[in-house]
């Protein structure tokens, strides 16, 4: 396989203003600004494979979005060097822009007050898709997400779930090689959230597309990707697999017990961080190196009905990381 | 056109700004015979030319200029950027207002009925010249709008623009020698609005040289490209915004 994606010491800085509040502090930065740069993304490599389905996982702020906007030739970067199907994403080559879609699930492409279809035939013109092309394309993806029903119906009065499928449909007329999707499943309800999800795992696989997802939702990531990317304050923290991250990351375990009779949950802390506590049940979090120790405790002085140590969630261990807070 | 009622009103509304305009002319001819050397006949061609101009630059410009400062500031450039079209085309080109169609049949028929009148005497040349005009004096608006909202991508909010819009319009109600009389200074701070209607009328009447018509057209081509490489240059520093 060979790399679409390369990005090499990729930085970009914004320069903000501070106001001070309130009408003299309005007053005051008319006259005198404090300015400061912000390092959204700050020296951050990695490369992409065809076919790869990548997440980019990050608290807010954490720059993943303005990765996605200079990957797609939005913003020019500070400095460093990023090669996408070969082209420099700034140049904004037509035949560039002709291989990649973005989709940002808080901002939306498609006309607000006409229906759908009509931006659908406005991309199928910008990307100059043939007439066979596009109806095979358009009926697939109708089918894929089921909206047939919808086409004709003005976007503004279409659910934000329909809505977000329209988006989709609209970013996928031309049959992108590269997909950047940017939280497609924010603001949506948990069946809507599979739904996308069950599709951009179908379109990934049919089309051998290359897609990077950002998403604030695990299940998102855990679903899609087998590979994600941790980054926070505008550095990668973390680069591979997802399993990965618990071997890299979780410095405890989850000890689950069911005692077969009543114990003080004060008795508990001296084993560990007490997570839950609901007799018969409680779950502890134990240091990686003495889960075992602190397994055989349990089994020597309390009345253990039932005993399991197990590996740590990755929403709590990626929460660790973020907040810098051991858990265990 | 997906908002019927509004559509409706609005063409009556237009209806009776031409009416309005027509009305005030009226009125300052009833006083004089002449202003700044220009006939009331005179006039009324210009109102007519000026009602084209201005209703074809609210159906076709004006509603794609008048959302770009919005679309810098809150980063809705984003989609556009993305498409392999000309971006500068793909953003003047996405609405139409088509109930200002009522705007351009006003001028139309101020001009049928300044020459069934014969108050000006009809030749082919005159009318048929009123097309590449407008379309010149269209290019000059395009371009001084486009760079003003251009500014944006640096200030991020650039309201007072349509300031600069509405003392355009306003002073192209008149012939510009009404306000620039006798005064270089204003001669040279109006010369975009003199170009946009006043010229046009002027070389029809034959109130100045034809040679007018070639440098304005040199002018244009200047206008586009800087403004083209000034637009470019500026979406170096477009910054989106958070999301």
């Amino acid at each position: 396989m060979s790399s679409i994606i390369s990005v090499s010491k990729l930085k970009k800085y914004y320069k903000v203003h501070q106001k001070e509040p309130g009408l003299m502090g309005s007053v005051r930065s008319l006259f005198k600004r404090k300015y400061y740069d912000v390092k959204a993304v700050d020296g951050v490599s990695f490369t992409i494979e065809e076919g790869e389905l990548i997440g980019f996982i990050g608290p807010n702020g954490a720059g993943k979005t303005t990765t996605l906007k200079v990957l797609s030739g939005l913003l020019y970067p500070t400095s460093g060097e990023v090669s996408v199907l070969g082209y420099t994403p700034w140049d904004r080559k037509p035949a560039f822009q002709k291989q990649f879609s973005l989709v940002m699930g808080q901002k939306n492409q498609l006309w607000w007050d006409l229906p759908a279809i009509e931006s659908f035939i406005l991309n199928k013109e910008i990307y100059e898709v043939s007439n066979e092309q596009y109806k095979k394309t358009l009926d697939e993806l109708v089918e894929l997400l089921e909206v047939k029903d919808v086409l004709k119906i003005q976007v503004r009065k279409l659910s934000l779930g329909q809505r977000m499928k329209m988006e989709l449909i609209a970013a996928l007329i031309h049959s992108p090689k590269i997909l950047f999707l940017d939280e497609p499943t924010i603001g949506l309800d948990v069946v809507m959230q599979k739904k996308m999800r069950d599709f951009i795992k179908e379109y990934n696989k049919r089309y051998n597309a290359t897609v990077i997802l950002t998403s604030h939702y695990m299940d998102d990531v855990k679903e899609l990707c087998k590979r994600v990317i941790i980054i926070d304050k505008g550095k990668i923290l973390f680069d591979g697999a997802l399993d990965e991250i618990i071997k890299k990351f979780a410095n405890h375990k989850l000890l689950t017990v069911v005692f077969s009779k009543k114990v003080d949950k004060e008795d508990l802390k001296d084993i560990g961080v007490v997570k839950e506590f609901e007799f018969p049940k409680a779950i502890i979090s134990v240091k990686r190196a003495s889960a075992s120790l602190a397994a055989s405790e349990l089994l020597q002085n309390f009345p253990v009905a039932d005993l399991n140590i197990e590996e740590p969630q990755i929403e709590d261990i990626i929460r660790e990381v973020f907040t810098g807070r051991d858990l265990a | 056109m997906e908002f019927r009622e509004n559509f409706v009103f609005w063409i009556l509304v237009q209806t009776f700004y031409v009416g309005l305009h027509l009305l005030t002319i009226n009125i300052y001819f009833s006083f004089t015979d002449t202003i700044a050397g220009w006939t009331k006949p005179e006039v009324y061609l210009l109102v007519g030319i000026f009602r084209i101009m201005e209703g074809t630059f609210k159906m076709l410009i004006h509603p794609n200029i008048v959302k770009l400062p919005e679309f810098i500031n809150r980063g809705d450039l984003d989609f556009a950027l993305t498409k392999p079209v000309n971006t500068q085309f793909l953003l003047g080109a996405r609405y139409q207002r088509l109930d200002e169609m009522a705007t351009i049949l006003g001028g139309v028929g101020v001009l049928v009925y300044v020459y069934s009148q014969n108050l000006i005497p009809f030749s082919w040349y005159s009318v048929l010249s009123i097309l590449p005009f407008s379309f010149l004096g269209l290019t000059v608006m395009y371009s001084l709008m486009m760079f003003f909202v251009t500014l944006s991508v640096f200030l991020t909010k650039m309201s007072s623009i349509w300031v600069y819009w509405e003392v355009l319009s306003k002073s192209l109600r008149l012939p510009i020698d009404v306000y620039t009389h006798g005064s270089k200074v204003f001669n040279g701070i109006l010369w975009p609005f003199i170009i946009v209607v006043t010229l046009p009328a002027q070389i029809i009447l034959g109130k100045t040289s034809v040679y007018f018509f070639f440098l304005e057209i040199i002018g244009c081509i200047i206008l586009l490209w800087a403004v083209n490489k000034f637009w470019n240059f500026a979406l170096r520093h477009y910054s989106s915004a958070s999301s």
